[in-house]
């Protein structure tokens, strides 16, 4: 077993360095059969470089190389090992803790079959072989504390067989009591700690030390991941930890030379792991619980936490209180059926003022501290756990309401003063704080208000109306007293109320009719909103602040307005007098939108002035944002859907004449600039008509029931129907508004592009204009509906628009363009064909014929598809090559046709031959292509022109079954080729169920031809893998063909799949 | 060795990594066990990053259709939920939910 050619002196001599070569030579060498010896001779050596590789390679050799030893030596290595550890336990910490790791490592292939009960036995036979060596008891002790601190590390680090696994984690648990005894004594050397009478020497005289104080307890938290099983091991331990934090606890308050902060959070954090086992709280909750709140509930904890609170260190506090918490939330239950128990209710007493210390912790969460969000989730376990608690108690019984009832009040009281502290904490800072603090910060702090604000909402949960009434009082007395000196106080109470604002039900009518009355909204709140400060920055922010709270408190009472019409007309103009105020613009809207989407009924009599609000925005321009602007045209024409069918055109009509007026000016204006002008003024004003054609169609529940035949949606349906084709001033609107359109898409438009100076074509103008038609366009009645013909020219147009000007351009630019607005023209016409090719409904009564409809559909469908076709071949030199370029075209293509095939398949009757064959083309070029995107809707459109193909001969056959028969008689082989090329690695795993899915189709639907050509293509060597053999190719097929469950059929494709990755049989497989 | 779920496997993410994984161990880069590591040490650190490192919130409205506990996991299948995030709106015809118990994780 020597190592040929190599000088060991000089090797030795520049690993001692170590130099680059050395190390590069000994992971050579590591490699060899020879490397056993070599471990050996480094490590007798008296360097502690080389002592170091030499146990690091043997560490190297039992982990790779076991089996080149025989039984007996290995059996002999493990007294090798102990030797080296305990040579090495009182040199360099590197060299012992590697040849502990070496041990550990023999450990994990022995235990328990060759080394049974390890961890008293290496406990014994460190300190038998230190005895034998002279070696001092503490140095025996380094090695086990070293041993125990490293194994738990190992084990985790190891891929170790399951079995083996499970025995060893079995023989380690075993011997818990012994390894947790050694710690404990450990940890219990902290001055002032009880003496502990039979611990080991060598665990005293580690104690000492603050470093293996430290040291231990990381060790015990790692043992504890075993699980102790048996609650008096684990409450001796607990009380050991408990104890010991005791001792620590003194020795901070009493600021003395023992209060380390590691030491703090090491014996915390092996704490917070007890107190969060739910194992042993779903088994021991009783005598833990006890213990626990007993402990905790002496002055000492109170002490601490105080004197974390009073040096305002978050650290210490977060030490502390992580052990605290985790009981709170792992035992809530037990802490709720305590509260009114005389034995321990001063105990809980104490530990949920504890909870409240943490909960309004000093400072600004997030600028100066970042503890006070950690308690909030126990009090929503709390909040939770008294729900539960009283909807088992024992309702008839007086003594068991008696202590519910007591329960309750406890909380209660609790919860009133979370109340105070969570209105505290969610104040903003002074201004020098909130200006002074970077964008992180304010993130922190505007985060944890949203967490403040779920906890109110437990909060209301348990007080309820006594929640309101204390929340109402106080604003209306801060708000009588309102300056800005007290904004922060007022804004806080304002959020609280709006945290709870979904929660309170339409019902109240105690409390809110004071804080909302006619009087109170137009005394308070209104001066608040329209109130203007000419002070600085913070004064400006301060107002602001506290203008953004109450339009969002009167937005967060929306469902509340909903049972008080009557004050709808004073709240909503309150809200919109945000509008004239810019930075107020965004929250006025969003408080508008959900007053407008939850009393939408009740706000129909005030339609008209709604729609003025909507004309008044528009006046106005620019000083609303143009989103903010749809929003509201949006919600505006909502609550006009709300009034009934016949009287919706004459309320929309300012609102669409003032709109048309608009975009006749605007189409004019960029006309009269030759070579094209500025489109944008026109896109927003065609973007107002498409949110008030979002907002003006019926929900689509109600257009599900109709098409499920219920008579009372059916009638509504048809009566809208009938309404919006009848009504003049609504033809006139659409006739306007499609001549409009179309000299929209005829425009010269162009813009140039800031950031490359180039000029391109205006996309977002066309988008609009489909979007329009793509939102007006539903199976059920809309206003702004164009009639079939219309619509169909309108899409025909606008697609020979985008071509002409991609064939035009020539160049790439233009040819990007294309590529971006596609897509978009894609969509629209899928929408067509959903609402004009499904079967009729009885609503539209003046729909053209299905034929004529199939005839124009079908003619755009197959112009599509070939220049579709057509102009993603431009894009690359192979056909693969375009489809990897543009996906997200490929899957627009395909989704259309998948939308075609499932609602009309007669469609692609109408398309042109050349246009099917090209998409068949595309198809298979797709199938190839591992593109997530591409392959996904071309594999579902697949799917479903084979399940349709199926009776393309035989007595049901019609000319659209018998065309996607020959489509798959002449490409079904190319598809099925691959598919298998697929399954057989080209394409990544996760793509498996689509492939499966194709593949299951075509056997199902054809599985003659099927058979036929799957023997053919896997007859061919190294097809579809070079893994696959000929048996497991003939068992593929033969079961994917003769089953007839999809289930079976991805399972498996999927077992034949990893056969060709050359996977099979591995864990990685599963 | 502490287990933890493998469920984050399916998502977005863990989707690429597997197919990642896959081409190396086809080009014979890594060898399966390795991978097989990897994705033991994923479903650790996106446990970990989604439960340190997500505060977002968001609140789902919807009509609750089917709920079902099972074997510690809990799923709830939702149609026409909404989701409402801090700055907007989300929605989607049904979603399934399925939650595990987090505090089980890494025990």
């Amino acid at each position: 077993m020597a190592l040929e050619g190599l000088d060991l002196h000089a090797f030795v001599q520049a690993l001692s360095v170590p130099t680059q070569e050395a190390l590069g030579a000994l992971a050579q060498i590591q490699r060899q059969p020879a490397a056993w010896q070599l471990a050996f001779d480094l490590l007798a050596t008296n360097d502690a470089n080389c002592r170091f590789y030499g146990a690091h390679t043997l560490q190297a050799k039992i982990a790779h190389d076991w089996d080149t030893l025989d039984d007996d030596r290995q059996e002999a290595l493990r007294g090798e090992l102990i030797r080296l550890v305990v040579e090495s336990c009182d040199g360099p910490a590197s060299v012992l803790k590697k040849a502990n790791q070496a041990l550990a490592t023999y450990a994990l292939i022995t235990v328990p079959a060759r080394w049974e009960n390890f961890l008293p036995s290496v406990i014994d036979a460190i300190q038998e072989r230190a005895r034998e060596t002279g070696k001092a008891g503490a140095s025996a002790g380094v090695a086990i504390l070293d041993l125990l601190e490293l194994f738990p590390e190992e084990l985790n680090r190891a891929v170790v067989a399951s079995s083996q696994h499970g025995k060893l984690v079995q023989d380690i648990k075993v011997s818990l009591p012994v390894v947790l005894q050694i710690l404990t004594a450990v940890v219990r050397g902290l001055p002032g700690s009880a003496v502990v009478a039979d611990a080991a020497d060598f665990a005293k005289q580690l104690g000492l030390s603050p470093e293996w104080r430290v040291r231990a307890w990381r060790a015990i938290l790692q043992w504890l991941q075993f699980g102790i099983s048996g609650d008096t091991l684990f409450i001796e331990l607990l009380e050991v930890c408990i104890q010991q934090l005791q001792t620590l606890a003194a020795h901070q308050l009493s600021g003395g030379a023992h209060a380390d902060s590691d030491e703090i959070a090491a014996a915390s954090a092996a704490t917070d792991d007890m107190l969060s086992n739910m194992g042993m709280a779903a088994k021991y909750a009783r005598s833990v619980g006890t213990l626990v709140l007993e402990r905790f509930g002496e002055p000492w904890a109170s002490q601490v936490l105080a004197h974390c609170v009073k040096s305002g260190s978050d650290q210490d506090a977060m030490a502390w209180s992580a052990m605290l918490i985790s009981f709170g939330e792992t035992y809530t239950e037990f802490i709720v059926s305590k509260i009114a128990d005389p034995a321990l209710s001063e105990h809980v007493g104490t530990y949920l003022h504890m909870m409240l210390v943490l909960t309004r912790f000093p400072g600004c969460h997030g600028i100066d501290e970042g503890i006070s969000d950690q308690p909030l989730n126990f009090w929503y376990l709390l909040q939770e756990a008294l729900t539960d608690y009283e909807y088992d108690a024992d309702a008839d019984s007086d003594a068991a309401r008696a202590v519910v009832a007591a329960t309750r009040a406890a909380v209660g009281r609790a919860y009133v003063e979370l109340l105070k502290a969570l209105v505290s904490k969610c104040a903003f800072p002074s201004a020098a704080a909130w200006m002074g603090a970077d964008k992180d910060e304010r993130d922190r702090f505007m985060s944890y208000r949203r967490e403040a604000g779920d906890a109110m909402l437990n909060v209301y949960y348990v007080l309820r109306e006594d929640m309101l009434r204390l929340l109402v009082d106080e604003v209306l007395g801060s708000m009588d007293s309102f300056s800005m000196a007290n904004w922060q106080h007022v804004e806080s109470l304002l959020f609280a109320l709006r945290s709870i604002g979904e929660a309170v039900p339409e019902s109240e009518d105690v409390h809110l009719p004071r804080l909302f009355s006619a009087e109170a909204l137009a005394s308070r709140f209104m001066p608040v909103v329209q109130a203007s400060v000419d002070g600085d920055r913070s004064a400006q922010w301060g107002l602001l602040s506290t203008k953004t709270g109450v339009i969002a408190l009167i937005g967060a009472f929306s469902e509340w307005w909903r049972g008080h019409p009557e004050l709808l007309s004073v709240v909503v103009p309150c809200v919109t007098s945000g509008l004239s105020q810019p930075a107020l613009v965004q929250a006025a809207v969003a408080a508008f939108r959900r007053i407008c989407e939850s009393c939408r009924e009740q706000l129909t009599a005030a339609s008209e002035s709604m729609v003025h609000l909507a004309c008044d925005v528009l006046r106005a321009g620019a000083a609303v944002p143009a989103r903010e602007q749809q929003r509201i045209f949006e919600s505006v024409a909502e609550v006009v859907m709300a009034l009934p069918p016949q009287d919706q055109a004459a309320a929309l009509a300012p609102i669409t004449t003032a709109l048309l007026v608009g975009i006749y000016d605007d189409l004019a204006s960029v006309g009269a600039v030759s070579g094209g002008g500025d489109s944008s003024q026109l896109t927003d004003r065609l973007r107002l008509v498409d949110a008030l054609a979002r907002g003006l169609q019926f929900p689509d529940e109600v257009e599900e029931r109709a098409l499920a035949g219920d008579p009372e949606s059916v009638s509504a349906l048809a009566l809208a129907a009938q309404c919006y084709q009848l009504s003049a001033g609504l033809c006139e609107f659409r006739g306007s508004l499609l001549c409009a359109m179309g000299q929209a898409l005829e425009l010269p438009v162009w813009a140039r592009d800031v950031q490359t100076g180039m000029v391109h074509v205006d996309d977002d103008l066309l988008e609009c204009l489909l979007s329009v038609v793509n939102n007006s366009a539903r199976r059920g009645p809309h206003a702004f509906m164009l009639a079939f013909g219309d619509a169909a020219a309108f899409v025909g147009n606008a697609w020979s628009v985008l071509v002409a000007r991609r064939d035009d351009s020539g160049g790439r630019v233009f040819g990007r363009r294309w590529s971006d607005q596609c897509p978009a023209l894609l969509q629209c016409i899928s929408q067509l064909a959903t609402v004009f090719s499904a079967a009729s409904d009885r609503w539209h009564t003046a729909r053209p014929s299905m034929a004529e409809i199939d005839q124009t559909l079908g003619t755009i469908l197959g112009r599509v598809i070939g220049d579709t076709c057509a102009g993603i071949a431009r894009e690359a030199a192979t056909p693969a090559a375009a489809v990897e370029q543009q996906p997200v075209i490929v899957e627009y293509l395909f989704d259309l046709c998948t939308r075609a095939l499932q609602t009309r398949p007669e469609l692609l009757v109408c398309c042109e031959q050349a246009a099917i064959g090209s998409l068949c083309e595309l198809s298979t070029q797709a199938l190839l292509v591992p593109s997530r995107l591409a392959l996904k809707p071309t594999a579902y459109f697949l799917a479903a022109l084979i399940r349709l193909s199926g009776s393309g001969s035989g007595a049901q056959c019609t000319p659209a079954s018998a065309l996607l028969l020959l489509m798959w008689n002449q490409y079904g082989a190319a598809w099925l080729r691959a598919t298998l090329a697929g399954i057989g690695g080209m394409h990544p795993r996760s793509l498996l169920p689509n492939l499966a899915e194709l593949l299951f189709a075509m056997a199902k639907n054809h599985l003659a031809t099927t058979r036929q050509w799957m023997a053919q293509l896997l007859s061919e060597p190294e097809f579809p893998s070079p893994h696959a053999d000929g048996e497991a190719k003939r068992q593929f097929m033969r079961q994917v063909l003769s089953t007839r469950s999809f289930v079976r059929v991805k399972s498996i494709v999927g077992e034949f799949s990893t056969k060709c990755r050359n996977i099979h049989g591995t864990a990685y497989a599963d | 060795m502490p287990s933890y779920f493998e469920l984050y496997r399916k998502s977005t993410l863990g989707i690429a990594l597997t197919d990642s994984l896959d081409d190396l161990i086809q080009a014979g880069h890594i060898t399966p066990q390795l991978a097989i590591q990897v994705l033991e040490q994923f479903d650790k650190s996106i446990a970990l990053a989604l439960s340190t490192k997500v505060k977002t919130k968001a609140v789902i409205k919807g009509n609750l259709r089917i709920y079902r506990f099972c074997d510690d996991v809990w799923t709830f299948t939702i149609k026409d939920p909404t989701f409402k995030f801090e700055h907007e709106t989300a929605t989607a015809d049904k979603i399934k939910i399925v939650a595990c118990n987090a505090k089980r994780t890494g025990e």
